[in-house]
């Protein structure tokens, strides 16, 4: 039975064509990484592109006075309703501004933060501290969306919010952990970066 | 710093230049010009080992041990 390198050494043509489709030369873990960072930053994108969409087709239906099928317990529901009940008028665009202002919060910091470090992954070395300050960051802005739908319930439905709308403990449960793993990942990167710049320093 | 490196001694009794030293022990020209300095926190013994052999010398002649004044076993 050949070995790979004797394969490679007589049948050059063969080895390349084939090795396109069976990777018998690997890819370096830089390049890998770097793919699968702009694969991240392409999805944080896109993301962030339907969630401001999303919204902007709910406050624009809020302003005009379209009736918005909201279940009661819907932070923005509570709100309109509060507003009535005090006289301002609900098609108001600064309070219905106000009122969705949570909501970019909730939903955009995350993907923020996350297409952040995903640019900082692709762009540089990985084990810098700017990639653990970007780990720390995105965990910190998931904490804040946690707390934000929990503490002013998003719309059950609503694409992004529905995540860690309180549905549940186990949604509730997934968060914490990405949170504690963003942060340990920041640590460990942390870290790396020191034991990587003692080692530049060793020629 | 303790340790003295006496690489420039060595490249001018050898007549050669950083440059040529650099490219024939792999490291570059920053590197070795920041050895030269002793501006570094150590030196790996391959790379030890490839600078006694372009130079023909041994890590003594390249190395040299100068006690802190006021330590045990200074001059001063």
């Amino acid at each position: 039975m050949m070995n790979l390198s004797e394969f490679r050494s007589q049948h050059p043509r063969w080895s390349r064509f084939l090795s396109r489709f069976l990777r018998l030369t690997p890819r370096p873990t830089s390049v890998m990484i770097r793919r699968r960072a702009y694969g991240l930053m392409l999805l944080a994108s896109i993301s962030m592109f339907v969630g401001v969409l999303f919204v902007l087709h709910m406050l624009v239906n809020a302003v005009a006075g379209q009736p918005i099928d909201l279940p009661q317990s819907s932070y923005f529901s509570r709100l309109l309703l509060s507003l009535r009940s005090s006289g301002l008028m609900p098609g108001s665009i600064f309070l219905i501004i106000v009122a969705f202002t949570p909501v970019f919060i909730a939903v955009l910091a995350p993907l923020i933060a996350l297409r952040r470090l995903a640019k900082a992954l692709y762009q540089g070395s990985l084990l810098n501290m700017v990639v653990a300050s970007r780990f720390d960051r995105l965990a910190n802005t998931l904490l804040l969306s946690l707390l934000i739908s929990y503490l002013l319930p998003l719309r059950p439905g609503f694409p992004m919010g529905y995540i860690p709308a309180g549905n549940g403990f186990y949604s509730f449960f997934i968060f914490l952990i990405a949170i504690g793993l963003c942060h340990t990942m920041a640590g460990i990167i942390r870290e790396g970066a020191r034991a990587a710049e003692e080692n530049r320093q060793f020629v | 710093m303790p340790i003295i490196v006496r690489l420039d001694v060595m490249l001018a009794r050898h007549k050669m230049k950083s440059r040529d030293l650099a490219a024939a022990i792999g490291i570059t020209e920053a590197n070795l010009s920041q050895l030269k300095q002793g501006h570094v926190r150590g030196v790996r013994f391959a790379t030890l080992e490839a600078i006694c052999a372009a130079l023909d010398c041994q890590p003594g002649d390249l190395l040299e041990y100068q006690s802190p004044p006021g330590s045990p076993g200074s001059d001063t």
